[in-house]
Protein backbone atom coordinates (compact mmCIF):
# COMPACT_ATOMS: atom_id res chain seq x y z
CA UNK A 1 0.00 0.00 0.00
CA UNK A 2 2.86 2.00 1.37
CA UNK A 3 4.78 1.25 -2.43
CA UNK A 4 1.46 2.49 -4.53
CA UNK A 5 1.11 5.78 -2.75
CA UNK A 6 4.89 6.49 -2.89
CA UNK A 7 4.82 5.39 -6.96
CA UNK A 8 1.89 7.84 -7.41
CA UNK A 9 3.95 10.24 -5.57
CA UNK A 10 6.82 9.78 -7.62
CA UNK A 11 5.37 9.47 -10.92
CA UNK A 12 3.24 13.22 -10.12
CA UNK A 13 6.22 14.62 -8.83
CA UNK A 14 7.99 14.16 -11.82
CA UNK A 15 5.09 15.01 -14.12
CA UNK A 16 4.81 18.26 -12.29
CA UNK A 17 8.44 18.59 -13.08
CA UNK A 18 7.71 17.88 -17.19
CA UNK A 19 5.11 20.87 -16.82
CA UNK A 20 7.86 23.18 -15.50
CA UNK A 21 10.28 22.39 -18.44
CA UNK A 22 7.46 22.64 -20.71
CA UNK A 23 6.83 25.84 -19.79
CA UNK A 24 10.23 26.96 -19.70
CA UNK A 25 10.43 26.12 -23.30
CA UNK A 26 7.26 27.04 -24.66
CA UNK A 27 5.61 30.17 -22.37
CA UNK A 28 6.45 33.48 -24.59
CA UNK A 29 7.74 36.22 -21.97
CA UNK A 30 10.42 36.03 -18.71
CA UNK A 31 8.12 36.99 -16.01
CA UNK A 32 5.69 33.81 -17.53
CA UNK A 33 8.41 31.83 -17.86
CA UNK A 34 9.86 32.69 -14.31
CA UNK A 35 5.97 32.12 -13.03
CA UNK A 36 6.18 28.24 -14.39
CA UNK A 37 9.60 27.69 -13.57
CA UNK A 38 8.49 28.53 -9.42
CA UNK A 39 4.85 27.17 -8.99
CA UNK A 40 5.06 23.95 -10.93
CA UNK A 41 9.17 23.33 -10.07
CA UNK A 42 8.23 23.84 -6.52
CA UNK A 43 5.48 21.95 -6.53
CA UNK A 44 6.75 19.15 -8.57
CA UNK A 45 10.13 18.74 -6.33
CA UNK A 46 7.84 18.97 -3.43
CA UNK A 47 6.13 15.77 -4.51
CA UNK A 48 9.43 14.03 -5.08
CA UNK A 49 10.59 15.09 -1.53
CA UNK A 50 7.64 13.94 0.15
CA UNK A 51 7.97 10.86 -1.21
CA UNK A 52 11.59 10.81 -0.04
CA UNK A 53 9.71 11.33 3.37
CA UNK A 54 7.11 8.88 3.15
CA UNK A 55 9.80 6.39 1.96
CA UNK A 56 12.63 6.97 4.73
CA UNK A 57 9.82 7.18 7.73
CA UNK B 1 9.40 -5.62 -18.15
CA UNK B 2 9.30 -6.35 -14.58
CA UNK B 3 11.91 -8.51 -14.47
CA UNK B 4 14.06 -6.09 -15.54
CA UNK B 5 12.91 -3.60 -13.24
CA UNK B 6 12.22 -5.67 -10.35
CA UNK B 7 8.96 -4.10 -8.14
CA UNK B 8 6.97 -1.72 -8.37
CA UNK B 9 8.90 0.94 -6.57
CA UNK B 10 12.04 0.80 -8.76
CA UNK B 11 9.77 1.14 -12.04
CA UNK B 12 8.30 4.38 -10.92
CA UNK B 13 11.52 5.73 -9.50
CA UNK B 14 12.94 4.47 -13.05
CA UNK B 15 9.76 6.49 -15.02
CA UNK B 16 10.19 9.44 -13.01
CA UNK B 17 13.86 9.34 -13.93
CA UNK B 18 13.25 9.17 -17.49
CA UNK B 19 10.60 12.18 -16.74
CA UNK B 20 13.48 14.26 -15.55
CA UNK B 21 16.09 13.70 -18.21
CA UNK B 22 12.94 15.36 -20.56
CA UNK B 23 12.46 18.13 -18.60
CA UNK B 24 16.35 18.47 -18.40
CA UNK B 25 16.67 18.29 -21.89
CA UNK B 26 13.88 21.51 -22.16
CA UNK B 27 15.57 23.38 -19.79
CA UNK B 28 19.24 22.85 -21.47
CA UNK B 29 17.34 24.01 -24.94
CA UNK B 30 15.60 27.27 -23.43
CA UNK B 31 19.16 27.83 -21.67
CA UNK B 32 20.66 27.48 -25.24
CA UNK B 33 18.23 29.75 -27.17
CA UNK B 34 17.27 32.16 -24.21
CA UNK B 35 17.02 35.84 -25.77
CA UNK B 36 18.75 37.70 -22.39
CA UNK B 37 20.89 36.49 -19.88
CA UNK B 38 18.06 36.99 -17.47
CA UNK B 39 16.36 33.87 -19.08
CA UNK B 40 19.21 32.04 -18.93
CA UNK B 41 19.44 32.64 -14.78
CA UNK B 42 15.85 31.49 -14.52
CA UNK B 43 16.48 28.37 -16.52
CA UNK B 44 19.80 27.62 -14.93
CA UNK B 45 17.48 27.97 -11.46
CA UNK B 46 15.50 25.43 -12.51
CA UNK B 47 18.06 23.17 -14.02
CA UNK B 48 18.98 23.29 -10.71
CA UNK B 49 15.74 22.60 -9.20
CA UNK B 50 15.40 19.40 -11.56
CA UNK B 51 18.98 18.39 -10.56
CA UNK B 52 17.90 18.32 -6.57
CA UNK B 53 14.92 16.44 -7.71
CA UNK B 54 16.87 13.76 -9.84
CA UNK B 55 19.19 13.32 -6.90
CA UNK B 56 15.88 12.67 -4.03
CA UNK B 57 14.67 10.01 -6.98
CA UNK B 58 18.06 8.51 -6.22
CA UNK B 59 17.86 8.83 -2.89
CA UNK B 60 14.78 6.53 -3.05
CA UNK B 61 16.44 3.93 -5.91
CA UNK B 62 19.52 3.00 -4.56
CA UNK B 63 18.07 3.58 -0.63
CA UNK B 64 20.90 5.93 -0.21
CA UNK B 65 20.37 8.47 2.08
CA UNK B 66 23.58 10.12 1.92
CA UNK B 67 22.24 11.32 -1.44
CA UNK B 68 19.53 13.71 0.55
CA UNK B 69 22.60 15.34 2.14
CA UNK B 70 23.74 15.96 -1.31
CA UNK B 71 20.28 17.62 -2.48
CA UNK B 72 20.42 19.70 0.53
CA UNK B 73 23.82 21.41 -0.36
CA UNK B 74 23.41 21.42 -3.85
CA UNK B 75 20.15 23.62 -3.09
CA UNK B 76 22.30 25.81 -0.93
CA UNK B 77 24.76 26.39 -3.91
CA UNK B 78 22.34 26.83 -6.86
CA UNK B 79 20.57 29.45 -4.37
CA UNK B 80 23.97 31.13 -3.63
CA UNK B 81 24.55 31.22 -7.62
CA UNK B 82 20.81 32.26 -8.46
CA UNK B 83 21.53 35.09 -6.29
CA UNK B 84 25.23 36.26 -7.80
CA UNK B 85 24.08 35.78 -11.05
CA UNK B 86 20.91 38.17 -10.26
CA UNK B 87 23.39 40.82 -8.34
CA UNK B 88 25.73 40.44 -11.52
CA UNK B 89 22.70 41.75 -14.28
CA UNK B 90 21.74 44.35 -11.42
CA UNK B 91 25.62 45.56 -11.47
CA UNK B 92 26.17 45.37 -15.11
CA UNK B 93 22.88 46.81 -16.63
CA UNK B 94 23.85 48.95 -19.57
CA UNK B 95 27.58 48.30 -19.58
CA UNK B 96 28.74 47.52 -23.18
CA UNK B 97 30.10 43.98 -23.81
CA UNK B 98 27.61 42.38 -21.74
CA UNK B 99 24.76 40.91 -23.94
CA UNK B 100 21.74 41.90 -21.11
CA UNK B 101 18.71 42.83 -23.47
CA UNK B 102 17.19 40.60 -25.94
CA UNK B 103 18.23 40.04 -29.38
CA UNK B 104 16.61 39.29 -32.23
CA UNK B 105 18.09 35.89 -33.41
CA UNK B 106 15.49 34.02 -31.58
Amino acid sequence: MTDIFLSILLVTGGFFCLVAALGMLRLPDLLIRMHAATKAGTLGVGLLVLAAALYFA
Amino acid sequence: MMEVFGDLRTLACAATLALLLVSMLLVLIRLWLGPSTADRVVALDLFGVLVVAMLVVLAILREETAALDVAIAYSLVAFLGTVALARFIRRHQGRPGTNLEETDDD
